[in-house]
């Protein structure tokens, strides 16, 4: 009969301890939520707009903006939206804004007060995202709304036409207001009649002279030009309301939306724009770039 | 105390708040009247009075967002100065659009001229006006008589035959050979009023072949200055130019397409596109489970690596030398 090994009770309680605290490590990794999903590679915007840029300032106006997937999942959304900083009409006279938030005061602007009450509903709710923008080493805080109802109702080729969001930011004391489209940019389709061009400005239909969207080292292109080159699209053919979409997304793919523009005439205020990053429908980036 | 939990839980779940059915939007009207806000207002207190809310458009971004929703039945537009009409100008394929799904629109003053504003008027108010009437003082008014041209139900059933209504101008066609009549080709054109020295068309209704209705008040020019005898409150507080606002925008909503469709699809549409979101939600939920459970699995499979070779190491090493002490 073989010898019996008579085991140190503190070998058993250390491994007993070891298993235990293994086994809750492990439990507790588990049920870790996993991180983000899509990493913000680059994002890229002019500081300032130039009427006619390339032509009399030499400036190229390019906006970019590139992403890295971190999982796998269904559906990647970007959605854009173009904003024109305006003054805002307020639902009641004679208000003082220095002790609202913005969430306040976004709520007292006529035509988000108006949207939120006419356009309440369960099915298909406005979107309201608490955001931040940067400008000049100031931070701003502020809150953006969408709604997809006014969207859900337009037609795509009015998409830069048609207000679709707005952005509130908190400014000292006051507000800055930006009221616009869900496109790319402003007048995607045109709309430059009566404008004097320089003597060697060409005439443009589109304020986006070019646009590539990549996925990898694919790229889906579309230019303005009168002429398009084989292999690109035309300017009526750009994804809708500022809208990419890509399916069946896998582990480290990169993605990014470029686009160049030149326009004939610039909004007197600062233009916002803001980007919206969705993966399997849930907002998972949000990003604010403030053009003067 | 765990039965009672699991109990709860079902229950819980029953009770927990549903998604509830689609509100009904009400449906408005919407009223630009450019800087004029009061006089915005004014109107849009005369439309209320048809029974259908009205809604004032005091600035461009409340226009260039209200317009496209499904509930609005009638767009009243009154502008009077260059800014205006230029933002018209760059709004009207927008307002066009509107028009050819059925909408229905009333204009007032100048704004259904083509001189003005061009692509708007070509197809939505159907006045191509180039020359300028002035107003008269006129049984204790500035304005100018209207008299009844064609009879059309709803708008000038509840009117007079003549009256006089405040303006200060009104706008006409005017060829070589003297005042042209208004013409469309999208559907059928009434002249309701003209003008009774002149025989000017003063409130044309167009009915199109696509559905859409609108009534063009070619005169009804006023201003903001009240010293001026066609102050618009002169003109809004006239009983005849009352009814005569709320007869137009009652046969354009009644008339119009896209309200009679849209309106009782949106619930439809609002469904459709909330099953899709939800579509996509639960889609991402799938995907997310997924992603845990392959996570846990992989966890779970390392833990027990680990473990084994725990007891590898303690079989192979420990317990020989435990033996060895032992022995």
């Amino acid at each position: 009969m073989p010898a019996r090994v008579a085991l140190d009770a503190s070998l058993v309680s250390i491994m007993l301890i070891v298993l235990i605290s293994s086994g809750l490590i492990v439990l507790s990794l588990a049920g870790e939520t996993v991180r983000r999903p899509l990493e913000l590679l680059k994002n890229v915007h002019p500081e300032r707009l130039y009427a006619f840029g390339s032509v009399t300032t030499k400036e190229k106006m390019d906006f970019s903006l590139g992403l890295l997937a971190r999982g796998e999942f269904k559906t990647l959304e970007i959605q854009y939206a173009t904003l024109v900083q305006a003054t805002p009409s307020f639902i009641e006279e004679n208000l003082t804004l220095s002790g609202l938030t913005a969430l306040e005061i976004a709520r007292m602007i006529r035509p988000v007060a108006i949207l939120m009450a006419e356009t309440d509903n369960e099915l298909v709710p406005y979107e309201e995202i608490e955001v931040q923008a940067a400008k000049a080493n100031r931070t701003y805080e502020g809150v953006f709304y969408d709604f997809p109802l006014v969207r859900m109702y337009s037609k795509r080729s009015l998409s830069d036409k048609v207000y679709t969001s707005f952005l509130i930011l908190k400014n000292g004391t006051g507000a800055l207001y930006f009221g616009g489209y869900s496109d790319f940019f402003l007048k995607r389709f045109g709309g430059f009649l009566d404008i004097q061009r320089p003597m060697d400005a060409p005439e443009v239909s589109s304020s986006i002279q070019k646009l590539r969207v990549w996925r990898n080292d694919n790229a889906t292109s579309y230019s303005s030009s009168i002429e398009v080159e084989e292999g690109w699209r035309s300017m009526d053919q750009l994804p809708g309301f500022g809208r990419v979409v890509f399916q069946d997304v896998r582990k480290n793919e990169r993605f990014s939306v470029e686009f160049t523009i030149e326009i004939p005439e610039r909004p007197a205020g600062m233009i916002a724009q803001v980007i919206r990053i969705y993966a399997d429908g849930e907002m998972v980036e949000n990003v604010v770039n403030l053009v003067e | 105390m765990l039965r009672d939990l699991c109990l709860c839980i079902p229950l819980g779940l029953l009770l927990a708040p549903l998604p509830s059915p689609p509100k009904a939007f009400e449906p408005y009207v919407l009223v630009y009247a450019g800087r004029m806000v009061e006089y915005g207002e004014a109107l849009a207190a005369i439309v209320n009075e048809t029974g259908t809310k009205a809604i004032v458009a005091h600035d461009e971004d409340t226009m260039r967002s209200m317009i496209t929703l499904s509930q609005i039945r009638c767009v009243v537009i009154s502008a009077y100065n260059p800014a205006e009409f230029s933002f018209l100008k760059d709004f009207s394929p927008v307002l066009q659009a509107h028009f050819e799904e059925g909408g229905a629109f009333i204009g007032i003053g100048p704004v259904c001229s083509r001189i003005l504003a061009d692509p708007l008027a070509s197809g939505i108010f159907p006045v191509r006006g180039n020359v300028t009437g002035r107003g008269t003082a006129l049984e204790g008014r500035y304005g100018s008589g209207y008299v009844l041209s064609d009879q059309v139900e709803g708008i000038s059933n509840n009117l007079p035959a003549r009256f006089v209504l405040t303006q200060g101008q009104y706008i006409y066609n005017s060829g070589s050979e003297g005042p042209l009549e208004p013409a469309s080709e999208d559907g059928d054109l009434q002249v309701v009023y003209r003008e009774e020295s002149t025989g000017i068309p003063m409130v044309i209704a167009l009915e199109t072949i696509k559905g859409a209705r609108s009534v063009s008040l070619a005169g009804c020019y006023v201003a903001d200055v009240e010293r001026l005898p066609y102050y618009w409150r002169r003109l809004v507080e006239q009983e005849e130019f009352r009814s005569l606002l709320k007869g137009c925008v009652s046969w354009a909503m009644d008339g119009s397409r896209r309200y009679a469709e849209l309106g009782p699809s949106a619930d439809d549409r609002l469904k459709a596109e909330a099953d899709a979101i939800l579509a996509a939600r639960a889609e991402s939920d799938l995907a997310r489970r997924r992603a845990g459970q392959r996570r846990t699995m992989l966890l779970g499979l390392v833990w027990t690596g680990a473990v084994a070779f725990q007891a590898f190491l303690v079989v192979r090493y420990i317990i020989p030398r435990l033996h060895a002490r032992s022995g």
